[in-house]
């Protein structure tokens, strides 16, 4: 550790507080945003330096890619002035920044209260991390173990290794945590939102050739970095986010992805990759072993197809996240519709 | 050559910090979003020299997902901004 490696960290730490504290206490919800997409990429940086590549991997994909425009595209709803109905035009100085005030949403209550509170709640949260890192098993606890036993969990990347075979219970609740999400997501605005769409524009030249170019590299990234995660970073919720990104992609263009799936195919994708956990689960509870013990010598190909099921349904599920929120958007602000949609669908 | 790289990625690094002044002072969304699409080259750039500083080719592939990603959060921009700007019209006439 030379003294410049030092300074490099200690600029992240301050770099991470000013954009944290930016975050919460910028005026307009606008920069806000953009704030938290600084962030997202430091916080990748910091990652990065404590030497957890995997991690700031999903945080590249998952802070810099989907939450960034997740957000970006729910500032709609926000900007939109109440009495019209009407988006705000985001390229005036004025009036973007006018009407995206945080202070205008805030609840009324005593602020002093909340302060307290807030502040009290932290201190404990602190003294919980605090007393977490005190309590670490020295020697880092069962690291010895899992690289004894690193050679029969059929991939080469430790991190994969505990995610998908040793602690493969804990990735197959985390699918089971995003599946729920989706149904909250469903159940709150209902069902019937999540495929209509409506087409804003025909996309430009520009974006049709960004489109024809960049879609086919995000999928072959997925499937690199599906790949990947047997001898190095990368995994299933990487490779997932790259999926969902090009849904994203082409409903930005307003192109109906989703009115073309058919509607079981896209709840069989939702809910394929913990389906898929789950039957080989049951094969290995079946065959006399432990549930999701996978045979030693098929692991890395078991693996292997339980990452890529669950890379297809994180993909739905986050392109689903944004499709369902960007669709309900639109709902309530249409009538601006300009030019002829490029593509109509006879069964809508 | 070890510090040079990481004397390079502090540079870079305070090059982010500098940037923060466009976000907060603006003066439209489209100065703050440019911001934030030079401090991801910017963050590139560094995971870049801090692969080879750190001897960490899995950084490489940061990277990429970074730079693949980086164009969405733009093409939802200007499509709302296009949309605002249909809005506009119709309201004009």
């Amino acid at each position: 550790m030379t003294l410049l490696d030092q300074v490099f960290d200690i600029v992240v730490c301050l770099l991470l507080l000013v954009l944290a504290w930016r975050t919460l206490s910028a005026t307009h919800l606008y920069q806000s945003a953009i704030f938290f997409i600084a962030f997202g990429l430091t916080m990748a940086l910091a990652w990065v330096r404590l030497a957890a590549p995997d991690v700031a991997l999903a945080e590249a994909a998952i802070g810099a890619g989907l939450l960034g425009v997740l957000l970006v595209d729910s500032l709609r709803v926000f900007a939109r002035p109440p009495e019209t109905g009407r988006d705000s035009e985001p390229n005036k100085p004025e009036s973007r920044d006018n009407d995206v005030t945080t202070s205008r949403r805030r609840p009324q209550f005593n602020s002093a209260v909340a302060s307290v509170t807030a502040g009290a709640g932290c201190l404990f949260l602190a003294y919980v991390l605090v007393a977490a890192i005190h309590d670490l098993p020295d020697g880092g606890g069962l690291t010895a173990q899992a690289a004894e036993n690193l050679s029969r969990s059929g991939v080469e990347h430790p991190v994969t290794a505990v995610l998908l075979n040793f602690r493969g219970f804990d990735t197959w609740l985390e699918v089971g945590v995003l599946f729920l999400a989706m149904l909250g997501i469903f159940c709150a605005g209902g069902l019937v939102g999540f495929s209509e769409t409506e087409n804003p524009d025909p996309p430009g030249p520009l974006l049709s050739w960004l489109i024809r170019g960049l879609a086919p590299v995000m999928i072959l990234t997925a499937a690199y970095l599906l790949w990947l995660g047997k001898l190095a970073p990368g995994g299933a919720f990487q490779a997932g986010i790259l999926l969902a990104a090009v849904g994203i992609l082409l409903r930005l263009a307003g192109i109906p992805l989703m009115d073309r799936v058919p509607r079981t195919v896209i709840k069989l994708g939702l809910t394929f990759g913990f389906g898929t956990f789950l039957v080989f689960g049951i094969i290995a509870l079946l065959a006399d072993k432990a549930f999701l013990e996978y045979p030693s010598e098929w692991a890395g190909e078991v693996i292997l197809l339980v990452e890529a099921a669950a890379a297809i349904s994180i993909g739905f599920t986050a392109f689903a996240f944004f499709a369902y929120l960007n669709s309900r958007d639109q709902s309530t602000g249409n009538g601006d519709t300009a030019g002829q949609p490029r593509e109509t669908n006879p069964s809508q | 050559m070890n510090s040079f790289y990481m004397a390079l990625s502090i540079f870079l690094l305070l090059n982010i910090a500098a940037a923060l002044v466009r976000v907060i002072r603006g003066p439209t969304a489209a100065d703050r979003l440019m911001t934030a699409q030079l401090f991801g080259t910017t963050g590139m750039a560094i995971l870049l020299v801090l692969a080879e500083a750190m001897d960490e080719p899995a950084l490489r592939d940061v990277t990429f997902v970074f730079a693949v990603l980086a164009i969405l959060i733009v093409i939802c921009f200007v499509r709302t901004a296009g949309e605002a700007d249909a809005s506009r019209n119709t309201d004009a006439s």
